[in-house]
């Protein structure tokens, strides 16, 4: 099938009544779940799983990427009003659209991180467009060494990227595989770490890590942190309009960032939070007047939320024409395809381009909405903010526990939940990064089974990977993304001296 | 000699990584693939066990240490408060049904946390477990346990 042929037929399914519902439904759940501090995409998108049971898959899917790329849309919201990112891709945001804030301009800045994120959603979509199928196309001869090296390239990009200590991330890596290890082992059919637990067999469902991790995590933060009277007080919106001098100073960053931040995205390892730091560091470097930034610059706005979003359409590349996710929440989106019975990967463009298409194409009229939740009615949806964070709590755990049960139909798997949950607080409370974690347990399946194929193919002899030039040379960069943290250690040891 | 955190928990982690590789060499040998299914999990196990002891090693950053933050003994008894009604929740959420124990769970918890405008805390915690028991069995066509109620 011609790729013209299939992005018709994504057009028709994103347009449909059907489609238009569903990314309608997506992003405004992901707005909402992305704007309330501290829970993030991870937790919308798991949240919203049981929701697609018995839908086609189209429209499901359509409905999860749009919570996704709402949720990094809407969190800028909080960020700008209450100084409290609602996701992390949202952190660089404050910088200037809180000061902005505290000026009396909330409203401005609101409208400036809108049009933003509307811009570097759409435009990177264009970019989406043309650069997936053509990694798809590559892809295809891809042989299981290759897509090894690949998926390891994913995870040690990850935990060299995230912040802190690198030992730490890796060792959250680790125990993600390892917590992916429990099961039927599906190449050979042996029991592994069940201790003759029926509900082990079939392994440890990603929900209940992703929501134990994510949510449960975020909840206990939420009772610590309740009585901080600076969560409750926002500022007033004051006008939502912007002028045209003010709209020529963004389009600078709208430019630059919607490429750059849509490269990032589709990179390994970083995200729309990556993005949004190196979109404030070089607009703050190449501006003339850089004193403005971190008092409510405009730039400093402008920058990150373009990129932010613009990070978001990229990290689909990958996803979409690989079936790799590059990070945690595109490794919890990657579930929420296997939930719903689509493998993505370089098939999925001609096997299934109603899906491959509809998301893309999705995206169009999903950032249109957004831009309509988030410009004209921010006033309204800004008021969830509000609700008192006891009841907050208690709803977000009944939601992840329902997220498991209806999944699951045993309590088992909620033990799990509250036992993942403790393990994600002390997570948090001692700096353990757990995206690598979720992003190895997604993984992990996937790389044992090409890791085995590969040495199949080979009659056990590693010599496979140095054999296969994609994976000799994905292989060193790995090993060199590894180095990275070292080199970059050294560095400050001796500025240090 | 573990005075530091990262040296306390790199002995979690050392043990939770002995205790994975005991069960490791325990997997059964298949005789059907080239690759042991017991190959990747022991070769965790280990890379877990030089992780820890390179993590005995290394000092705390001042950022890791700035943000760990000191938890007060009535903060630990709000958590604790927390894990306890998630455990009864699930206890007694196939015995009782879902529409009951949610309602106590979502009134109790909140309640306990501080909050007090009771005529919103019912509406909350009554149409929530309604409306979405509701919603998952008719639209959804997932059934949650029923309990000892008609719904």
């Amino acid at each position: 099938m011609g790729s013209l042929e299939g992005i018709l037929i994504g057009f028709e399914t994103a347009f449909s009544l059907e489609g238009i519902m569903f990314v309608l439904i997506g992003v405004l759940v992901g707005t909402i779940i992305g704007m309330l501090p501290g829970l993030g995409p991870i937790s919308a998108i798991a949240v919203m799983i049981p929701m697609t049971f018995g839908m086609p898959a189209a429209p499901a899917l359509v409905m999860m990427a749009g919570v996704y790329y709402g949720a990094i849309f809407g969190g800028s919201t909080s960020s700008i009003l209450l100084n409290a990112p609602g996701v992390s891709g949202t952190v660089a945001t404050a910088f200037d659209g809180y000061p902005m804030a505290q000026k009396g301009h909330a409203g401005k800045a609101l409208a400036i991180a809108a049009i933003c994120s509307f811009a570097g959603g759409t435009i990177s979509v264009i970019l989406l467009m043309l650069l997936a199928p053509a990694l798809a196309s590559v892809a295809i001869a891809f042989a299981p060494p290759a897509y090894f090296a690949l998926m390891l390239l994913g995870l040690t990009a990850i935990t060299s990227l995230s912040d802190g200590s690198t030992i730490k991330a890796l060792i959250s890596a680790v125990v993600g595989f390892m917590a992916a290890t429990v099961g039927i082992d599906s190449q050979t059919g042996t029991q592994r770490f069940t201790f003759g637990n029926v509900n082990l067999l079939e392994g440890i469902d990603f929900l209940v890590i992703a929501l134990g991790l994510f949510a449960i995590a975020e909840v206990c933060f939420m009772i610590l942190n309740r009585k901080d009277k600076s969560m409750q007080d926002m500022h007033n919106l004051g006008s939502l309009k912007i002028t045209k001098d003010e709209m020529k100073e963004m389009s600078g960053p709208i430019g630059r960032q919607s490429l750059l931040g849509f490269i990032i995205g589709v990179l390994p390892g970083a995200g729309a939070t990556i993005a949004s730091f190196i979109a404030y560091i070089t607009e703050k470097k190449i501006s003339k007047k850089p004193e403005e930034f971190g008092k409510g610059s405009i730039r400093g706005l402008a920058g990150p939320e373009t990129a932010n979003n613009a990070a978001t359409s990229g990290a689909f590349v990958p996803l979409l024409s690989l079936g790799i996710p590059g990070s945690g929440t595109t490794a919890v989106l990657l579930g929420a395809f296997m939930v719903i019975g689509v493998q993505p990967g370089p098939m999925l463009m001609t096997d299934r381009p109603e899906i491959f298409w509809g998301i893309i194409a999705s995206m169009y009229i999903g950032n249109v909405f957004l831009l309509i939740l988030n410009l004209p009615l921010i006033p309204y949806i800004s008021k969830i903010l509000k609700i008192p964070r006891p009841l907050l709590t208690s709803l977000v755990l009944m939601f992840s526990v329902i997220g498991v049960y209806a999944v699951s139909f045993n309590t088992f798997d909620l033990y799990l939940l509250i036992g993942f949950g403790l393990i994600g607080f002390l997570m948090r409370m001692f700096s353990f990064p757990a995206a690598p974690l979720i992003l190895a347990f997604i993984l992990g399946e996937m790389m044992e089974r090409s890791f085995r194929q590969s040495l199949t193919i080979s009659n056990g002899s590693l010599s496979i990977f140095y054999q296969d030039p994609i994976a000799l040379s994905l292989l060193a960069v790995a090993a060199l993304s590894l180095l990275f943290p070292v080199i970059r250690m050294i560095r400050m040891r001796k500025a240090a001296k | 000699m573990l005075n530091t955190i990262n040296k306390k928990a790199s002995v979690v982690i050392l043990l939770v990584a002995i205790g994975y590789l005991i069960f490791a060499y325990q997997i059964p040998i298949s005789d059907y693939t080239v690759v042991k299914p017991s190959m990747i999990p022991v070769g965790l196990g280990w890379v877990l066990i030089v992780l820890a002891i390179a993590l005995y090693f290394i000092r705390e950053t001042d950022e890791d240490k700035e943000k760990r933050r000191k938890l007060k003994k009535n903060e630990i008894v709000d958590l604790v408060v927390m894990f306890v009604a998630l455990i009864i929740y699930t206890f007694l959420l196939e015995r009782l049904g879902f529409v009951i124990t949610t309602f106590v769970f979502i009134f109790s918890l909140s309640f306990y946390l501080g909050y007090r405008k009771y005529v919103s805390l019912i509406l909350v915690s009554v149409l929530f477990p309604l409306t979405l028991y509701y919603a998952f069995t008719e639209f959804l066509n997932i059934s949650l346990p029923q309990g000892i109620m008609f719904f």
